[in-house]
């Protein structure tokens, strides 16, 4: 009897988790905004909570934020953003794919010369390349108006922001006053777990993901490599998908840095600066910035990324794994707490 | 667009009796009325039907409750042994705002009933905003479990002097069944 009842609670959460996601994909869009203007508040929370207890009010706190972040995006974009638009521009208008036909076209005709003697005839690295690297090149590039029309959405996102900021505290308890009698007790403990594990885990995966990309950034401007204001952040952002991000940021920058100088000489440069990069990342910064409270398994871990990318694009593959977090610290706590409240 | 504005500068004073409450309330009696706001602000209002049980015993606790309205039954199981019963006015499951131990007995709603119910990780949060507060809820909350234990400390020793006092009568009546037999 008892183990029918279990199965029976795993089947119903399972049902509601497959109906929610379900709900969640016809909705992608606006789940997005919703989703990335949450997840900013939960990051910017502590700031307003340290304001409060400098004698702000709430609203004042949230304010002061977004005064702070208003400066901060003025210059950036009177420094930084200049050359990043030049830089997609250049992007966005193909130079790149050009220069890659003439280095694909330079590399046959080396190449045909020696390998015809062993027989090998009509290589067409051209038309090889070109559905593969170029396309690559094109559908990454292309996944860059969604990600910048979402920008460009992002009035709505600061505006849900500063309610999801300034309101946090009203929400929950709108929620918990919802809640039954018999859960009561339960919820505030779930939400009071979740809320302790998940608030260090999360902004450190941000905070790690800013250094990087800051590094990411300065080295390969180092380096002389170009688009280093698009790889640099992106290579960031990429760290936080696992295993994948890292090397994908560091292929980026080798391939972006052969087409445009025509030259092998800086793959050693960046390769090395990436490694380190990397082993400072995972001597230093995950030990000390992330929190140990919330463990994913590796294989949970790509399916996450496989998913997300699946069903959300670039935003579902950079969100996959704090999502993941986020389900399993609320499914864990669930499930303990019910034992514990005896539900 | 005037709801969003309301939203953005609404206020969101306290009901005067809720004030009169918490100030007849011991832990948050040394408090300001700016202060008992910002309690006020974190409380929980809920209404529970007559037979309801609040908790139960060996529940984690999370936070103490302030009786509103109606009447309160504290109740030790398995036994369904009545501790005590509290009235409006009166509050319980405080030590759940000094940590997280299970409650020691349960606690039913004896008729129809209003309580306000703090949690300790809304309180610590309130703390870490105004840490001029924490003083002045923990001292009180220190100084009520002081006396409770002191209290249980009393209760100890009168419950071992009068099982004594059996045992000598005991053994007495014994020794007069003896002679007398």
């Amino acid at each position: 009897m008892q183990q029918n009842t279990s199965w029976g609670r795993i089947a119903v959460f399972l049902l509601i988790g497959f109906s929610i996601m379900f709900m969640l994909y016809q909705l992608s869009d606006i789940l997005k905004l919703v989703v990335i203007s949450a997840l900013l508040a939960y990051l910017f929370d502590p700031f307003a909570t340290s304001l409060e207890a400098y004698g702000f009010s709430r609203l004042m706190a949230t304010l002061a934020i977004f005064a702070a972040c208003t400066v901060v995006l003025g210059l950036l974009s009177f420094f930084v953003v200049p050359i990043a638009i030049q830089q997609f521009g250049m992007l966005k208008t193909g130079e790149l794919i050009q220069q890659i036909d003439l280095l694909v076209a330079d590399l046959q005709m080396r190449l045909e010369g020696p390998l015809s003697s062993i027989g090998v005839q009509d290589l067409d690295l051209k038309s090889s390349f070109q559905s593969n690297v170029t396309g690559f090149l094109n559908d990454s590039i292309n996944y860059f108006p969604s990600l910048l029309s979402t920008i460009g959405n992002l009035v709505l996102i600061p505006f849900l922001m500063f309610f999801f900021i300034k309101d946090a505290r009203t929400m929950k308890k709108g929620f918990i006053d919802i809640v039954p009698n018999r859960y009561f007790e339960f919820s505030l403990n779930v939400l009071q777990k979740m809320d302790a594990q998940l608030g260090n885990y999360l902004r450190g995966q941000f905070l790690v993901a800013a250094i990087i990309g800051s590094l990411a950034t300065l080295i390969l401007w180092f380096l002389n490599v170009d688009f280093f204001m698009v790889i640099g952040p992106l290579a960031g952002l990429a760290n936080m998908i696992p295993y994948v991000g890292p090397v994908a940021g560091g292929l980026l920058a080798i391939i972006v840095s052969v087409v445009t100088t025509g030259s092998f000489e800086t793959i050693p440069g960046i390769v090395i600066a990436f490694a380190l990069i990397q082993t400072l990342d995972n001597t230093l910064l995950q030990p000390l910035i992330l929190s140990r409270n919330v463990e994913l398994h590796p294989m949970l871990i790509l399916l996450a990324i496989l998913v997300g990318g699946k069903l959300f694009g670039v935003v579902g593959l950079l969100l996959a794994v704090p999502f993941t977090a986020i389900v399993k610290v609320i499914v864990v706590e669930t499930f303990i707490n019910l034992r514990r409240y005896h539900i | 667009m005037h709801g969003l504005w309301a939203n953005l500068f609404k206020g969101s004073g306290p009901k005067e009796d809720t004030r009169k409450l918490l100030q007849h309330t011991k832990i948050f009696a040394r408090l300001s009325n700016r202060e008992l706001d910002s309690i006020d602000r974190i409380m929980y209002r809920r209404y529970y039907e007559a037979g309801e049980t609040v908790f139960q015993q060996g529940d984690p606790g999370i936070g103490m409750y302030i009786i509103q309205f109606g009447n309160i039954s504290i109740v030790q199981m398995p036994a369904e042994h009545e501790l005590a019963e509290l009235h409006a006015g009166d509050f319980f499951g405080e030590i759940a705002l000094l940590n997280e131990t299970p409650r020691s007995a349960a606690a039913v709603a004896k008729t129809d009933c209003t309580l306000l119910c703090v949690s300790q990780p809304d309180l610590l949060g309130l703390f870490k905003r105004n840490p001029k507060l924490a003083y002045k809820v923990l001292l009180p909350l220190s100084q009520i479990t002081g006396q409770r234990v002191i209290q249980l400390d009393h209760d100890v020793l009168t419950l071992h002097q009068r099982i004594e006092a059996l045992s000598a009568q005991a053994d007495r009546t014994e020794a007069e069944g003896v002679s007398g037999g």
